[in-house]
């Protein structure tokens, strides 16, 4: 049987085949799909011809002809997102201690979901682990109710196609029912980890695009977005437990949305109104929420890496003191131009020394604002000088849902069995601009973004990958489009609505407790507003 | 790089003698077999090179020529007090930077590191700024870009540093530097502000003269040791080393900027303290170019503030070709005499956004029936006592329109001296109207109240009148 996907498109087409026994019970007519242009991030579907999936309900019970077009695919050797740095990839979760050597040449990539959204055939590197027992428990596996019924068969097909994903497949939990129910999906998913890190991506993206046409209209001063870095927040996130903290750059929007920062929360933020929880301190995209474990963003680059190592030196105490009730870590997000700050060595030096379970995120995208990574550094990027420190490392597929996923949570469990930091580099491309102060199309080709989001979409894989699976069918991609860009607009509009922040709040939490000198000030302020009520109430 | 393994056989310093640390044995075997002066004498006395008794008088004499060294010291007079102030800037605050010559290379140098397409371009961009300069269509940014491109010219040991630099950074200030003078004059700089002030201190201290631009200046605020250590290089050096270093930024608060806390913060405040910087702020074309290409000429650190919201829509007519100093303030607007007379003047002292806020008030002070001898604060460091004092003898009434916090700002500094030196040509206290110690809010409800503007102005002018303080 054959898996095909075709992602037409002008200049480059990049087709699927995988090679199989013909007896395989999983299937869904695949349709031929089109990568659809950037103000979109789905797929429509292209050829009339083809016979459309069933409800996934369902067609787990039946078998399917196939219309394929058979077009031979090789898991691909090599990513090439940036400048024409090419990295070999590897189907291989290692995590490269202190006490390994490092890898000769360069680094490898990490990755398990090719761009045509099927697993990798790593004939190089079969990574088949004898999991005797978790496979006896998948076969002899009596699903209980639908959705668990719907997951394992998932799982039982996907094995069959790529044996040799087999230790991902059946270890990972996002092929698992979720011990968690999720309650911004719909019921029948509420505990389906790998259909809710889509909605949340699909969410994201259309949260970021009306928050961008918002800032062009005047609605909100300023915004960034995170086009194509969606894979490295969601994935991570959903890899980490509620008690791990996290520490930001600017660009990790998606964090604070996995964990149930609301669209409300967004946009109070963003527009500076009376439910700001920052009180309408911070310029958009500030966030912060303590009830999340997220710590706020603040405009100072690089300065939050050591911050967490002092977070991660927190829970190290705690939990040789016996206080900690759950073990955590704190994760610190940045990106490769940050981690040319002095701070970031600092960080490292101090992590590693002080043996303290902190996970360091580089998202390598490829640019800081107009800086190219080819400027950035002289090195083979920001992995390899965890060597240096004497810290793990692994480098990782930044696009790659699943591998992004499986890494975090390696790397979590590796810095809490051995007290020890670990840093991932995750590597992207950064399809925004850099903010809306910045137009990055003078100092870049258009058809090099262009080029990446029909190739390496993060969206676009996972949609691939989804229906090829018949998890989800394109119309419901539309619905689901249409359901988060009506709830983004509804939270915006809210928010706009609400009277602005109280400038009472002001003089608080500068300190602990207002000196008198704040409480002069205050007062001071106060008789002036009511001096001229008329001035001061306008606004 | 060279990683050199040898020991330590003391603490760190005479202040850490290590009682606790437990390393008295260790010390010792170190003294004794890894001591490099020991492991000579025993080497080439054993291999006959030398003999024990010509080491010994070689001690000896290395020992007298210390001794000698010591008395020296000690015999030598204590500096003059007056040194202090000597070592203070490399060029005396009342230079005239137009009488500087130009290093006699620069049109050699210039024709070997220029090709003649680059020469024209450059030649063509100057050309067009200065059009637009003498149409008064220039802005503050542009001034700028034209002074530094005049003076990069006019001495090839000039160079300029910025994130984002080929992309022109924020405000074009290094727009096409780095076409004409190449990636290694006019470098993109990685994220690391104290980094790139460094490397531009180690060029300045060997017969360079860079040029920094900080983007936003509170991205300063991560240089700030970088920032002391050139203010205190000239004098710390004992004069040996000059501090040519120029670093431009845009900065201060403007009404309405909703930037937030941390891109409203006042650095020109905080840098105020730091010994051996020459610091001036320029709110308009003309300012920003004369004070940049004097800045760029002087031997010291020098560093240059302009107003964040107006470093594109500020037009102006610019005086070319002249070099501005860099310790005078200039007076905008001058009370009519009748307002003195009627002792319904005031003395209004401000710079950056604060500027055009005031100019922007002067009708509706005018109308309420005062008057104003408006000045721009261009130097704040050093200050120009003496053109606010020429003012307060007029007016004996002084407001400061402050970008900085009411703690430890500009407008404290300035009251406090003017208190000091001039009590008694004040009538009345000094007005500071300034932002308040919380942080810049965002939301504009609250941000109205503490970035003070023109309608606060106003206000100030009238109880200084009013007498209501």
């Amino acid at each position: 049987m054959f898996c095909s996907s075709m992602i037409r498109a002008p200049k480059s087409l990049i087709y699927a085949k995988s090679s199989l026994p013909i007896s395989y019970f999983v299937s869904r007519f695949m349709t031929s799909l089109v990568v659809c242009n950037r103000t979109d991030g789905f797929i429509h579907k292209n050829n009339t011809n083809s016979r459309s999936s069933r409800h996934l309900a369902s067609f787990y019970n039946e078998e399917y002809e196939e219309e394929y077009n058979t077009i031979d695919y090789e898991s691909s050797s090599t990513i090439s997102y940036v400048d024409g740095v090419e990295m070999p990839i590897t189907s291989k979760l290692r995590i490269t201690t202190p006490r390994d050597d490092i890898p000769t040449g360069v680094w490898p990539v990490f990755r398990i979901l090719d761009e045509n959204g099927c697993l990798r055939t790593n004939r190089d590197e079969p990574d088949i682990r004898t999991f005797s027992e978790l496979a006896a428990q998948e076969a002899s596996h009596v699903p209980t109710d639908k959705h668990s019924a719907w997951l394992s068969n998932l799982r039982r097909g996907l094995l069959e196609r790529h044996p040799e994903q087999q230790s991902f497949i059946l270890d990972t939990d996002l092929f698992q029912p979720s011990p968690i129910g999720y309650t911004d999906v719909p019921a029948e998913y509420s505990r389906n980890t790998l259909l809710r890190c889509h909605r949340t991506i699909i969410r994201l993206r259309e949260m970021d695009d009306i928050l961008l046409n918002a800032q062009r209209q005047g609605r909100i001063s300023f915004y960034l977005t995170c086009r194509g870095e969606e894979a490295m927040t969601i994935g991570s996130a959903s890899a980490l437990e509620s008690s791990d903290v996290l520490l930001t750059q600017y660009r990790e929007q998606g964090l604070f949305m996995w964990r149930g920062f609301t669209l409300e929360q967004f946009t109070n933020q963003c527009v500076g109104n009376d439910l700001d929880l920052g009180r309408g301190r911070q310029m958009p995209i500030h966030y912060g929420s303590r009830a999340l474990n997220i710590h706020t963003v603040s405009s100072t680059l690089g300065t939050q890496i050591p911050q967490a190592v002092g977070v991660a030196y927190k829970m190290k105490l705690d939990s040789l003191s016996g206080k900690a009730k759950q073990a955590s870590v704190s994760v610190v997000y940045f990106g490769d131009g940050a981690a040319s700050t002095g701070d970031f060595h600092s960080a490292c030096n101090f992590a590693a020394t002080l043996k303290v379970p902190v996970i360091f995120f580089c998202r390598n995208n490829g640019y800081a604002i107009s800086t190219p990574i080819r400027e950035q550094y002289a090195s083979d990027g920001i992995v390899c000088r965890g060597k240096g420190y004497g810290m793990a490392a692994i480098r990782v597929d930044g696009n790659d849902l699943f591998a992004v996923h499986e890494a975090t949570k390696a790397a979590r469990a590796y810095a809490l069995k051995n007290m020890e930091p670990v840093l991932i580099e995750a590597i992207s491309y950064r399809q925004a601009h850099h903010s809306t102060s910045d137009d990055s199309f003078s100092y870049r080709e258009k058809e090099e973004v262009e080029d990446v989001q029909r190739k390496y979409d993060p969206l676009t894989r996972l949609n691939v990958f989804l229906l090829d699976r018949g998890c989800i069918e394109d119309e419901e991609l539309s619905a689901i489009t249409k359901v988060e860009r009506s709830s983004v607009l509804a939270a915006l509009k809210k928010a706009e609505s609400r009277p602005g922040t109280k400038l009472e709040t002001m003089f608080k939490d500068v300190f602990h407790e207002m000196p008198q000198s704040l409480k002069n000030q205050e007062k001071a302020l106060l008789e002036h507003m009511k001096t001229y009520p008329d001035y001061y109430s306008k606004i | 790089m060279l990683q050199v393994h040898t020991y330590r056989f003391n603490g760190h310093s005479p202040a850490d003698p290590e009682h606790e640390r437990g390393r008295k044995d260790e010390k010792a075997w170190a003294r004794e077999n890894q001591d490099p002066i020991k492991e000579f004498e025993a080497k080439y006395t054993a291999s006959g090179v030398f003999t024990e008794d010509e080491l010994k008088a070689a001690r000896k004499e290395i020992l007298a020529d210390i001794k000698k060294a010591v008395k020296f010291a000690d015999d030598s007079q204590m500096p003059p007090e007056t040194l202090a102030k000597e070592l203070e800037y490399p060029d005396v605050p009342d230079t005239d930077y137009n009488l500087k010559q130009p290093p006699a290379f620069a049109d050699e140098v210039n024709a070997r590191t220029i090709s003649p397409d680059q020469m024209q371009n450059v030649q063509d961009h100057i050309a067009a700024l200065r059009e637009k300069a003498i149409a008064g269509e220039i802005s503050v940014g542009d001034a700028i870009n034209l002074a530094i491109h005049e003076e990069m010219l006019r001495d090839p040991t000039t160079t300029i540093h910025a994130e984002d630099l080929q992309a022109g950074s924020s405000y074009d200030i290094p727009k096409l530097t780095q076409q004409t003078y190449g990636t290694i004059r006019a470098a993109d700089e990685i994220i690391d502000e104290g980094h790139f002030i460094g490397k531009a201190l180690g060029e300045a201290m060997n017969g360079y003269r860079p040029i920094v631009e900080l983007m936003n200046t509170n991205f300063g605020i991560y240089g700030m040791a970088e920032i002391s250590s050139a203010g205190n290089t000239y004098a710390t050096t004992g004069g040996q080393f000059d501090m040519p270093m120029t670093i431009i930024g845009a900065g201060g608060t403007a009404p309405n900027q909703a930037l937030g806390a941390e891109h409203s913060q006042p650095l020109h405040a905080y840098v105020m303290g730091i010994p051996g910087l020459k610091i001036c702020t320029a709110s308009s074309p003309d300012a920003a170019y004369g004070i940049t290409k004097s800045m760029i000429r002087d031997n010291g650190p020098c560093f240059l503030f302009c107003p964040v919201k107006m470093m594109k829509e500020s037009k102006g007519e610019v005086d070319l070709d002249r070099c501005m100093p860099l310790n005078k303030a200039a007076l905008l607007h001058e009370a009519s005499q009748a307002a003195v007379d009627s002792r319904n003047a005031v003395t209004v002292l401000t710079y950056l956004h604060g500027v055009k806020e005031a100019q922007l008030s002067i009708d509706a002070i005018k109308e309420e029936g005062f008057d104003i001898d408006l000045i721009e604060l261009r130097s704040l460091k050093p200050l120009d006592m003496e053109t606010i004092e020429k003012s307060l003898v007029r007016t004996n009434k002084l407001c400061i329109l402050d970008e900085s916090t009411k703690t430890g700002g500009v407008g404290a500094s300035i009251s406090a001296r003017v208190s000091e030196e001039l009590f008694d040509l004040l009538d009345a206290p000094v007005k500071r109207l300034c932002m308040d110690d919380a942080p810049v809010p965002y939301a504009t409800t609250m941000e109205k109240a503490v970035v003070k503007r023109g309608d606060d102005l106003v206000q100030g002018v009238f109880d200084l009148c009013t007498k209501k303080w």
